[in-house]
């Protein structure tokens, strides 16, 4: 582990590993650390894959201090068990799978296969941040990888489920996007009236599941 | 009491010094693209630092006082009036009630910064009322300021004072603009390298406070893309088409391209200002002086 001072107020923290499955639970017990131990010096801390970066109020000794921390400091490499699951209800119906028949003929498959792989896994957070609340999740199932879209979309609509290479993804808000879209949910993924205004942090675990057009509309969910 | 936008013109938006803590949940850190001008309009008013005031974007923006009070205005030259005579920049003056700013096309800079004493009342999401318009978040409802929208300020009287010369910006049409060598700039090779440093760059007309978009000989970035991570203020980012992007104040939190350096703080402020066609050139700097200039700076304006 090594970190980088990239300009006057932040520091690349740099894991200095491949990327595993330990890595989110890692990176985020590493983050809540060095948030303990350096409680009014750093800002905020972004995790994401194998770096953090820190936002500190000073450059200078704060490198010098982390770089101390970390000579010590021992990554967990053991498997947690404990942590609890994130359970997305997802509508996968034809009307908002957008993207369902690129993806059947992509990956050879019929959608209620496609549905099975996508639903039957847990997924690790690995980062979050394209947008408010937007979490990278993996790793998919191998049968369902597809590369991005040439054309990313303008607007892909509030509760878009997406994937894209070995990642899964829920689009918290109307935004673009060039991931192919498979499904949506009704399920809120901000509460800005909470401390945690993302549902989803780096080392949560998140899990799919198929509901029916009729459960989705009861939700809140919206077709059009 | 309230100012009325009139007319709100390309982008106009509510800012203090951003909100910092909500990077790592996907929040942009907004705040003002050009801090030093913001800096300014707060100090002539004696207002804290972080003080909202409203960044107009390329002037056409017009607005009425209906309290009297005293407001600063500084950045980019506007050509401003108040009633129909021009009120100057870079200094605080005092409005009475009924009084109509009037900010035109901006012939130097981009962005101009609006004041009042005690700042903007503006409720604060996520701890600050920046606004950064494509997450919906900050300002009025989340979105830039358009016509009809009423803002609050108290009436409060200050002395009228103006920014001394040697600190007002000349908005010069050929920049040199310093950076850090980090991320991934090992991994591009010693001519992509060395021509960031020799090649001059042009700011183009699709900039806006997501990114400083130039253009110029293509940068062929490195075959592997690195993972997603963090993203600093001021990195330059080189997408597919090799043409860089110097991320800003509502950048992405976290990002997948690879970035050839780091621009430093200050200079950020200088490129804010940059109109379409300015000429820019890169060049390594020290970390350590530009330490020392931005503490400076930040103990004259009481930042902490």
């Amino acid at each position: 582990m090594r970190v980088e001072i990239i300009n006057e107020q932040s520091l690349l923290l740099h894991l200095d590993k491949e990327l595993d499955q330990h890595c989110p639970l890692q990176l985020a017990q590493l983050r809540g650390d060095l948030l303990t131990n350096f409680p009014e010096m750093i800002i905020d801390a972004v995790p994401a894959y194998t770096t953090i970066l820190l936002y500190v109020k000073d450059i200078v000794s704060m490198e010098r201090e982390i770089s101390q921390f970390l000579n010590t400091y021992q990554l967990n490499n053991k498997k947690e068990t404990s942590t609890e699951i994130i359970t997305i209800p997802v509508y996968y119906g034809e009307e908002v799978a957008l993207d369902a028949d690129v993806l059947m003929k992509h990956c050879q498959l019929n959608f209620d296969e496609c549905i099975q792989l996508h639903a039957q896994q847990v997924y690790d957070v690995y980062a979050v941040g394209f947008a408010p609340g937007f979490a990278y999740l993996g790793n998919i199932d191998e049968q369902l990888r597809i590369p991005r879209l040439s054309t990313p979309r303008k607007h892909v609509p509030a509760g878009s489920v997406a994937i894209a290479e070995n990642q899964t993804a829920v689009y918290p808000q109307v935004s673009p996007g060039g991931w192919h879209i498979i499904g949506r949910t009704a399920m809120p993924l901000l509460q800005l009236d909470q401390d945690q205004k993302s549902i989803f942090s780096v080392g949560s675990k998140v899990q799919f599941e198929a509901i029916d057009k009729d459960t989705f509309l009861a939700q809140g969910g919206d077709l059009t | 009491m309230t100012l009325r936008i009139q007319q709100a013109g390309v982008m106009a938006s509510i800012q203090d010094w951003g909100r910092y803590a909500y990077q790592s949940q996907g929040f942009a850190p907004a705040g003002p693209m050009d801090e030093h001008a913001f800096l300014w309009a707060n100090k002539l008013l004696e207002n804290n630092y972080n003080a909202a005031q409203i960044e107009i974007s390329m002037g056409m923006f017009t607005a009425e006082f209906t309290q009297a009070t005293t407001v600063a205005l500084c950045g980019a030259n506007t050509n401003a009036t108040l009633n129909g005579k021009q009120i100057g920049n870079w200094r605080s003056f005092s409005v009475e009630a009924g009084d109509v700013l009037r900010c035109q096309y901006a012939p130097q800079g981009v962005r101009a910064y609006l004041a009042v004493a005690g700042g903007f009342q503006v409720e604060a999401q996520l701890g600050s009322s920046a606004c950064t318009p494509r997450q919906g978040i900050g300002g009025l409802n989340g979105s830039a300021l358009s016509s009809g929208d009423e803002i609050h300020y108290q009436a409060d009287k200050c002395r009228n004072v103006l920014v001394p010369d040697r600190f007002i910006p000349r908005y010069e049409k050929q920049l040199r603009i310093g950076y850090y060598p980090v991320y991934q700039h090992k991994s591009f090779s010693d001519e992509m390298r060395e021509q960031l440093q020799r090649k001059l760059y042009q700011v183009t007309g699709d900039s806006d406070r997501m990114g400083i978009r130039l253009q110029g000989p293509i940068i062929q970035a490195p075959e592997t893309l690195p993972l997603s991570e963090g993203i600093a203020f001021g990195s330059i980012q080189i997408p597919a088409d090799g043409q860089p992007i110097i991320l800003a104040k509502d950048r992405q939190c976290i990002g997948g391209y690879p970035k050839i350096a780091c621009v430093n703080v200050l200079d950020m402020s200088v490129l804010a200002q940059a109109q379409p066609g300015t000429q820019i050139r890169f060049y390594q700097c020290d970390l350590y002086e530009q330490l020392v200039q931005l503490r400076k700076r930040n103990a004259f304006f009481n930042i902490n």
